[in-house]
C-alpha cells in the first residue's frame, strides 16, 4: 500500500477534519465527526436533502453538500455505510420544517441504516422521503433495474433535487425532480486498476497489465466481465451503446453527458473518451446541452472511467442550469 | 449439562465470537474481495471491538437488554451491511429475551430463529438467494429439530453448526441474487458467500466448539 496517510484507521476522520477546516464558510460538523452539513444549516422553510454512504468516492457523497445541492451527508468508513445514528443527527440538523429527502445509492448497508434513521426521524415528527439511485446498467439487466447499484449518475439527481428545493419546491416536488432525473439517466464504467482500502492494506482485486474490468462499480466490486484492454474509442463506444440502448435514447433527444474519472485516470484520457462519445451522439443526431468531464464519483486511486447520459426536458434543463456551489461543484 | 443460561454466559459467548472474528479477519476479507468490496474483515474487527466492550463493562442481568445493548453498539461501530444485519439480529433476539435473567434451553432456538428472521426481513433476502440467511436458516431449523427430538444440547449445537456449514456449501455453486455479489452475475458462481462464511464463524464461536 502506497498512500499519503497517517494511521489507516484515521483515514476518514482526518480527511473530514481537513475538509471542514479548508471550507469553514461552506461546511460544518453536526455534533459528531461523521455528520457533515452546510455551514448555514438548517435552511428554514426549504425542503432539506441528505445523502450518505461510505468514504473513498470524493466528490461523492459529501462533495455535493452546498447551496443549490444537498444540505447534509452522513459519512461512513471507507466503502461502508454510516450508522443510522449519524444519519439521524444529520436529519435533525438540516430539517428546516418542510421535510427531508434521502437520496443515496442502492447498497444494502446504506438502505438498512437509512430506513432505520427514517423510522427514528418520523418518531420525532420529521417527514422523510427516500429516493434510491440505481443508475449502473452493468450491475443488472433492464428487467431487474431495481437491483442496480448507484454510481456517478447520482450527481445529476443531487443537482436536480437541490435546485428544485432551492426554488421552493414542496417535498413531493423535490422527490419528483430527483426521480425524473433518475428515470432519464444511465451510467456504465470500466476499470483498469484496483484500489486499496486503507485498513485492509492490499488491493481489492488484481488485474493484468493488458486487461480491463467491464462494468466495474465504485467500490472495486468486480464487474460483469474481464476482457483485454481496448482503445479509448472502443471503450467509449461500448459504454455509450450500453447506456443509450438502456435509456432508449433517440434522434432529436437533448442530453447532458458526464465522463467521470475513477480516481487515477488523468483528465487527458477522459477528454479522449469524451471526443468519441460526442462523435457517436452527433452520428445519432442527439444534441449535447452540456458536458461534464472530470471527477464526480471516484474509487480512491482506481484507474478507469464511467459514462453517464442524462436525457433532458425543459424542466430538467432548468434544474441542471440553476446556480449551485459546493467545495467540489460549482454552477454559477 | 447446563440447563439454564445467565447474562454471564451470554457475555462469554460474545467474547468467543469476538475472538473468532479477529482470528478470521484475513479469511473474511479474502471472501469479500472475491465478490464484494473487501471490507468484511474490517467490519469483523470493528464488530469484535464492540462486542468486547459490551461484554467487558455490561452489568445488566436482563439478557434481552444485554443483547439489545450489544446490537446498538454493533450498529454504531460497524454499520456496513454485515454489521447492520448483525445489529438487527441482536436487537431482534434481544426483544424476545427482554425481561429474562435466565434462559432455558428451549428459549435458545427461538432467539436464533428471531435472528434469522430479522436477517431475512431487513436484508430482503430469501433462502436460496445466496446470503447469510442460507447458513442461518438451516442452522436455526436443525437446532430446533434436534432439541425437539430430545437430543442433548451439545448434540443439537453440533447439528446446528453442521447445518450452517452445509447451507454455506450448498449455495456456493449458485449465482448470488441479493447484495453486492449479485452484481457479478455468473461470476459469483462457485465462490463462497462471504455472509455465509461470516455466519459460520459466528455460530461456531457461540457454541464454543
Amino acid at each position: 500500500m502506497k498512500k499519503l496517510i497517517n494511521r489507516p484507521e484515521d483515514f476518514v476522520s482526518e480527511m473530514l477534519d481537513g475538509l471542514v477546516k479548508a471550507h469553514p464558510d461552506q461546511l460544518a460538523f453536526a455534533g459528531e465527526p461523521a455528520a457533515i452539513v452546510r455551514a448555514d444549516a438548517p435552511a428554514q422553510g426549504k425542503v432539506a436533502l441528505a445523502t450518505g454512504g461510505g468514504s473513498g468516492h470524493l466528490p461523492v457523497f459529501l462533495g455535493y453538500v452546498g447551496r443549490g445541492l444537498l444540505d447534509g451527508c452522513a459519512v461512513g468508513d471507507v466503502f461502508s455505510s454510516p450508522s443510522s445514528e449519524t444519519m439521524l443527527n444529520v436529519t435533525r440538523r438540516i430539517h428546516g420544517g418542510k421535510g427531508v429527502v434521502y437520496i443515496y445509492g442502492n447498497y444494502s448497508g446504506d438502505v438498512m441504516n437509512f430506513d432505520m434513521a427514517s423510522e427514528m426521524a418520523s418518531m420525532e415528527d420529521i417527514e422523510v422521503r427516500t429516493v434510491l439511485v440505481r443508475d449502473d446498467v452493468a450491475s443488472a439487466p433492464a428487467a431487474e433495474a431495481a437491483r442496480r447499484r448507484g454510481v456517478a449518475g447520482m450527481a445529476f439527481a443531487f443537482k436536480a433535487a437541490g435546485a428544485k428545493a432551492d426554488a421552493g419546491g414542496s417535498l413531493d416536488e423535490v422527490v419528483a425532480a430527483a426521480e425524473r432525473a433518475l428515470a432519464n439517466l444511465r451510467t456504465m464504467g470500466v476499470a483498469l486498476s484496483p484500489c486499496t482500502v486503507p485498513r485492509v492494506g492490499k488491493p481489492t482485486f488484481s488485474i493484468g497489465e493488458g486487461e480491463m474490468e467491464i462494468g466495474m462499480g465504485i467500490h472495486g466490486e468486480p464487474g460483469a466481465k474481464r476482457e483485454p484492454l481496448a482503445t479509448a474509442d472502443e471503450v467509449a463506444t461500448r459504454m455509450a451503446e450500453a447506456v443509450l440502448t438502456d435509456l432508449g435514447a433517440r434522434a432529436g433527444d437533448r442530453v447532458a453527458v458526464m465522463v467521470n474519472g475513477l480516481g487515477a485516470t488523468p483528465a487527458e484520457e477522459l477528454y479522449i473518451l469524451y471526443r468519441r462519445v460526442h462523435a457517436l451522439l452527433v452520428e445519432r443526431r442527439i444534441s449535447v446541452h452540456r458536458a461534464y468531464v472530470g471527477e464526480f464519483a471516484t474509487s480512491m486511486e482506481m484507474a478507469g472511467a464511467s459514462l453517464t447520459v442524462l436525457r433532458l426536458d425543459d424542466e430538467l434543463t432548468r434544474l441542471l442550469d440553476a446556480p449551485a456551489r459546493s467545495p467540489f461543484f460549482c454552477r454559477a | 449439562m447446563t440447563t439454564e443460561f445467565e447474562a454471564a454466559q451470554v457475555t462469554a459467548a460474545m467474547t468467543r465470537v469476538a475472538a473468532a472474528l479477529r482470528a478470521n479477519q484475513e479469511t473474511l476479507t479474502e471472501l469479500d474481495q472475491a465478490v464484494g468490496d473487501g471490507d468484511l474483515g474490517v467490519t469483523a474487527v470493528k464488530l469484535a471491538e464492540a462486542l468486547e466492550t459490551v461484554a467487558g463493562k455490561s452489568e445488566v442481568a436482563d439478557i434481552g437488554k444485554l443483547l439489545m445493548e450489544a446490537g446498538m453498539a454493533v450498529n454504531r461501530a460497524a454499520p456496513s451491511t454485515m454489521g447492520t444485519l448483525t445489529a438487527f439480529a441482536l436487537l431482534q433476539a434481544g426483544r424476545i429475551a427482554t425481561g429474562k435473567e435466565k434462559l432455558a434451553v428451549a428459549d435458545l432456538p427461538l432467539l436464533l430463529n428471531a435472528a434469522a428472521t430479522s436477517v431475512e426481513t431487513r436484508g430482503k433476502a430469501h433462502v436460496g438467494d445466496k446470503t447469510a440467511l442460507d447458513a442461518l436458516r438451516p442452522a436455526a431449523q436443525a437446532f430446533a429439530a434436534a432439541l425437539a427430538a430430545g437430543e442433548p444440547l451439545a448434540a443439537a449445537a453440533a447439528a446446528m453448526v453442521a447445518a450452517a456449514r452445509d447451507g454455506r456449501d450448498r449455495v456456493t455453486p449458485l449465482r448470488s441474487k441479493v447484495g453486492r455479489a449479485a452484481w457479478l452475475g455468473e461470476r459469483s458462481e462457485g465462490k463462497v458467500d462471504p455472509g455465509c462464511g461470516f455466519a459460520v464463524v459466528a455460530l461456531t464461536a457461540i457454541v464454543g466448539a
